[in-house]
């Protein structure tokens, strides 16, 4: 009798471990929606952004997430408009969607006049020559943003400014350039 | 009328060799301060003695050529006027039309004769220019700074409209918007200033060759050309090669830049998207 009850107590020990494995083992996923919707209200579409933020798997749309709000910003240009960028951004960072160094990059070629597409490599002769064209690209892609976030606070200021450079540094550029393959030949 | 519009930016045109004097004392001090605001950075004086004597040299030979051609043109012009209202073009072969038609030509012959006289000089300061400037612009910019640093050099510049190496400027029109943006203070930039008289003497360089061409060719057709005075097709082209390289073409703009208006002293003007279409 002792031997059976004992079997006994060993068997449900084992179900019961059983279950609670499976249990543990198999997580439910549930589905998340991560679109935003389609309001053109900025304050509830930086706000819903924010929200879908904190949702783990939709961190990785952040891209997505911004280039709407931009969108959404152009149809109602404010001067606050910054501050909500300036947020999100910091929001993001924080939720591990980008780096700080990516937020700076990101929230100036839209809304600052220095150029974050400029390459950095020392020696214009021997990098950025070689490289003109891209360069030129880049730097016509920067622009177009700094236009929509002039657009998106409502005042062109920075967009003219950052035109105005634009101009002068593929100028200074291109005689740079041609001075250099003077050298060269 | 082609002609006339020769004369009229002839008579447009300030005095040049003035400018360029002045250009070069202001040039001196701008040098000075824009050299003690740079950065650390060990920095070139872009506009050197010997690059101020070569501007002013410019100056000097594109003076020369303007107040040599000015009368030439002039009188080809009152005389082409006069060959149309006596309708001497319909071939009248009165003998009135026929000295007219050897004025015209006489006229030409010694345009092209002045031309061939002044342009040496002309070539000579524009390839000093150049090889000067080249170096500079080099070493400072080539050799010593990132892209970067380019923008930090050049935020100081005002808008030049057309202000790409593609945009060419009379040449004497040219040197005059440089000395009044240098004397106008703080708002010139002297490495957009330096790159635009570097990339413009190198254009010219490339004009001159074709307008010797040009020359050789309508002095050619002229002689041949027994009905004197009708401004043939070849004769035009050589009057216009002329006026690509003293007066310049309409400045052609990057096409994203935000146009604005030329030698704006308070940097204002109407905004305008480029992408508009």
């Amino acid at each position: 009798m002792k031997f059976s009850s004992n079997i006994i107590t060993v068997l449900a020990l084992s179900a019961s471990s059983l279950l609670f494995g499976c249990a543990t083992t198999t997580p439910i996923q549930t589905a998340v929606n991560c679109e935003l919707s389609r309001t053109s209200h900025v304050e509830s579409a930086f706000s819903e952004a924010d929200a879908k933020l904190n949702v783990a798997q939709c961190v990785n749309q952040f891209d997505a997430y911004f280039e709407q709000l931009i969108k959404t910003a152009e149809g109602d240009p404010s001067p606050a408009n910054k501050q909500h960028f300036d947020s999100l951004l910091a929001h993001a960072v924080e939720k591990g969607a980008i780096s700080v160094t990516q937020a700076k990059v990101r929230y100036t070629s839209y809304f600052g006049r220095v150029f974050v597409s400029l390459p950095d490599q020392y020696a214009n002769c021997s990098s950025t020559c070689v490289i003109k064209s891209a360069v030129e690209r880049g730097l016509k892609d920067e622009l177009r943003k700094k236009e929509r976030g002039g657009r998106v606070i409502g005042e062109m200021e920075i967009f003219q400014g950052a035109s105005r450079d634009y101009d002068n540094v593929m100028l200074l550029l291109e005689a740079t350039c041609t001075a250099c393959k003077a050298d060269a030949s | 009328m082609k002609l006339q519009q020769i004369v009229v930016e002839h008579r447009k045109h300030a005095t040049l060799h003035a400018c360029a004097l002045a250009l070069a004392g202001v040039l001196g001090m701008a040098a000075t301060a824009d050299a003690a605001s740079m950065s650390d950075r060990p920095t070139v004086n872009l506009f050197s003695r010997d690059v101020i004597d070569t501007i002013k040299q410019t100056g000097t030979a594109a003076k020369a050529i303007e107040d040599g051609i000015a009368s030439v043109v002039h009188r080809l012009e009152q005389t082409e006027q006069l060959y149309k209202t006596s309708d001497c073009e319909k071939g009248n072969t009165d003998v009135g039309c026929e000295k007219l038609r050897q004025q015209l030509g006489e006229s030409y012959l010694e345009m092209l004769d002045k031309l061939e006289a002044y342009l040496p000089a002309i070539a000579e300061s524009m390839k000093n220019t150049q090889k000067t400037l080249a170096v500079k612009i080099r070493d400072q910019y080539g050799k010593n700074m990132t892209a970067h640093d380019l923008q930090e050099a050049v935020k100081t510049a005002r808008t030049e409209q057309g202000a790409t190496s593609s945009a060419r400027f009379p040449l004497s029109q040219r040197v005059e918007r440089i000395a009044k943006l240098v004397q106008h203070g703080s708002g010139g930039s002297l490495p957009v200033l330096a790159a635009q008289m570097y990339l413009d003497s190198a254009a010219v360089s490339g004009l001159l060759n074709v307008i010797y061409e040009e020359i050789n060719r309508g002095r050619l057709m002229a002689e041949l050309n027994q009905a004197w005075g009708m401004v043939t097709p070849e004769m035009q082209s050589t009057v216009d090669g002329v006026k690509g390289i003293l007066f310049g073409e309409a400045p052609t703009s990057s096409g994203l830049a935000a146009p604005v208006d030329p030698i704006a002293t308070d940097g204002s003007a109407a905004f305008r998207s480029r992408f508009e279409m």
